[in-house]
């Protein structure tokens, strides 16, 4: 029986990455608006409002993608066996998705410029209904897994013939 | 006959006029609004050539299409050839053809002729045919039977529909009225009932108001019901051997053949209005079947509720299983109340600011009742917040599961209610999704990811438990495993 899998450590150092850079462009926005709220004329309670808000907001986001690596890397589990794919993963929200190997149209293996400079990759799984990924796999791993599934797809498909 | 004897053969050539008409209309409006500024700047000499121009292509390329566009039933599939600029060369496998449609528009009706739409699996090309073949009206008739049979399979001997069309239920001009009327989206009701009051409204303070509610209301109400009392009038529907036969349309003829085992889901569908006289509908998720775009298949129009399973048994009886509905756990409450609670929160965090300032800022300037501007915007608030719980409660005694041996159904809409039956063996993903509200009782909601007629869908249940809806991934797995499924991996 196999067991379930878990990801490389070093996931939280790409997602860390990836946060920042979303952290950036909102704190980048909410700058703006702090910058030319005094200009827009506003009431003084309002401009307050808004400005009490976008704090709360970026308090709320900063603590979630401070905190999101951690969960995320301890909760991601897969398995891959001769029926399925199936993965558990999620932050506030958890998820399993199982995808019967027989549903399988494409698997491809895709990964940016930080996913290279870590050694980590994507293997997107489409079927003809939707899409199942599994997410920052060591890429030798990634590989393995595309060839294994894109293996198993074309067994299902020759003893339908 | 070409079809049957492998020959390649053309569109009709009425095409060309047709499609002339279509180009001339496009480049004339181009010219149309091009016109003013090279008149302006005095370029007369080359608005000639540019209305010389779209004449010529106008007249040259839909002749040259034509000619150059030929089509073969084959032995493996329908080919498709074109040698214009644009070359194509495809064959349509008829395992991967989903549904051979008819289509006749009003040019169609004028010039006796029907379009073949041959549509494929999955992909884009469940919505986008792959192909269109202009064919004098008997031919087309021929071709899509032809079409049809060889997709059964080979050998399989074309049946031509017999001139009288039978359906299975007899429906009249006033049940496509009802459909036309009643089968719209509550939203879009609840919007115009909206945009009306408000116009009346306004028209107390000025008559132009009133022509405004005539316009809302023909443009949101009565225009789109008129389009699908004309689209399902004498709607037709039978089932021949495992071939759904659909027709329908008064201007606009709609001819649809399709297997049943092409039929992933069905759906029957109950607004809001609907409701109120007791009536629903059945749409198909069938891959490749769209009538327009984003549109569902009808398969039999607003039936009275206690018929309605009597319809399906006869016409789809693949999923008239009988089933238990099982209302969502009372656990299912917290979930649902955090929800509710946390929307609350966001709307009065958005929406009470904005209207306090707006009626703070208002009172300068107008006066406005005290009642309104000491309490309008505690009140606004307090209604959206008794509506969020309103709805939960609503969502609660809705929401509804049933897992049947061959499919599984799933009932949810507080406002326009669905029943979504969809067969186990065409389910593509399973979710199970769990929240922190959720996660305490053991509750998950789930996601099925199919192939639909629009290309794919995700049907989702309420909350129920999280071993029976990750049990239903296992279902899924186990029915492959020991070849129970129906699902045919080659058919998709």
């Amino acid at each position: 029986m196999a067991e379930y899998k878990r990801l490389n450590p070093k996931c939280q150092v790409a997602m860390y990455i990836y946060n920042a850079i979303a952290f950036a462009v909102l704190f980048a926005i909410f700058f703006a608006v702090w910058k030319y709220l005094p200009e827009a004329g506003l009431a003084r309670n309002i401009e307050n409002y808004v400005r009490w808000t976008t704090y709360a907001i970026l308090a709320i986001v900063a603590a979630y993608l401070v905190l999101g690596p951690v969960i995320y890397y301890r909760r991601y589990r897969y398995i891959i066996d001769g029926d399925k794919v199936d993965v558990r993963k999620g932050i506030i929200f958890i998820r399993r998705s199982l995808t019967p190997i027989e549903r399988i149209h494409q698997v491809d293996v895709s990964r940016g410029p930080i996913l290279s400079m870590l050694g980590l990759a994507n293997v997107t799984i489409t079927t003809a209904g939707g899409v199942a990924s599994l997410s920052y796999l060591e890429i030798p791993e990634a590989e393995r897994v595309a060839e294994e599934l894109n293996a198993l797809v074309m067994k299902i498909l020759k003893e339908g013939e | 006959m070409a079809f049957e004897s492998g020959e390649s053969f053309r569109s009709d050539a009425t095409v060309i006029p047709v499609n002339f008409a279509a180009m001339f209309v496009t480049f004339g409006f181009m010219i149309f609004v091009a016109s003013e500024y090279l008149l302006e700047a005095g370029h007369l000499a080359l608005l000639v050539v540019a209305i010389a121009a779209a004449l010529a292509a106008s007249v040259f390329y839909p002749v040259r299409w034509w000619k150059l566009t030929t089509y073969r039933v084959g032995e493996t599939g329908v080919e498709v050839k074109r040698e214009t600029w644009f070359r194509l060369d495809k064959i349509i496998p008829y395992g991967k053809i989903a549904s051979v449609n008819l289509t006749r528009g009003l040019p169609n009706r004028i010039l006796g002729t029907s379009n073949v739409v041959i549509n494929a699996n999955a992909g884009p090309s469940a919505v986008v045919p792959e192909a269109t073949i202009w064919l004098k009206a008997a031919d087309a008739e021929r071709l899509k039977e032809i079409i049809n049979a060889r997709m059964t399979g080979p050998g399989k001997e074309p049946v031509f529909e017999e001139a009288e069309f039978v359906s299975l239920v007899n429906f009249t001009a006033k049940d496509s009225v009802i459909q036309g009327v009643f089968g719209q989206p509550s939203a879009a009701m609840f919007g115009t009932l909206l945009s009306i009051a408000l116009a009346l409204f306004f028209a107390f303070f000025d008559r132009e108001g009133l022509t405004i509610t005539f316009v809302i209301l023909a443009v949101s109400f009565a225009i789109p019901a008129v389009v699908n009392i004309v689209k399902y009038y004498d709607f037709r529907v039978r089932r021949v051997g495992d071939t759904i036969h659909i027709r329908h349309g008064a201007i606009w003829n709609y001819s649809s053949s399709f297997e049943t085992v092409k039929v992933n889901a069905i759906r029957v569908k109950k607004p809001l209005l609907a409701r109120l006289i007791g009536k629903s509908s059945i749409e198909a998720e069938v891959i490749g079947v769209t009538q327009e775009k984003g549109e569902r298949p009808l398969l039999c129009l607003m039936v009275k509720d206690e018929v309605l399973p009597h319809v399906i048994s006869e016409l789809i009886p693949e999923f008239s299983e009988n089933v238990d509905l099982k209302k969502q756990p009372k656990e299912a409450r917290y979930p649902l109340l955090a929800g509710a609670a946390i929307r609350s929160i966001v709307t009065a965090a958005i929406l009470y600011p904005l209207l306090f300032f707006a009626i703070d800022a208002a009172s300068g300037e107008f006066e406005i009742p005290w009642l309104i501007s000491d309490f309008g915007a505690l009140g606004a608030v307090a209604l959206t917040t008794l509506l969020h719980f309103f709805w939960m409660d609503r969502r609660m005694r809705i929401e509804a599961l049933a897992l049947g041996d061959e499919t599984m159904t799933v009932v949810r809409g507080v406002v326009d209610r669905e029943r979504v039956t969809m067969m186990y063996d065409r389910v593509q993903i399973v979710e199970a999704v769990s929240d922190p509200f959720s996660r305490p009782f053991g509750l998950s909601r789930c996601s099925f990811s199919l192939l639909s007629s629009v290309g794919a869908t995700n049907e989702r249940t309420g909350y129920f438990e999280t071993d029976v809806l990750e049990g239903i991934g296992d279902t899924l797995v186990e029915r492959i495993r020991s070849g129970k499924r129906s699902y045919s991996y080659k058919s998709f």
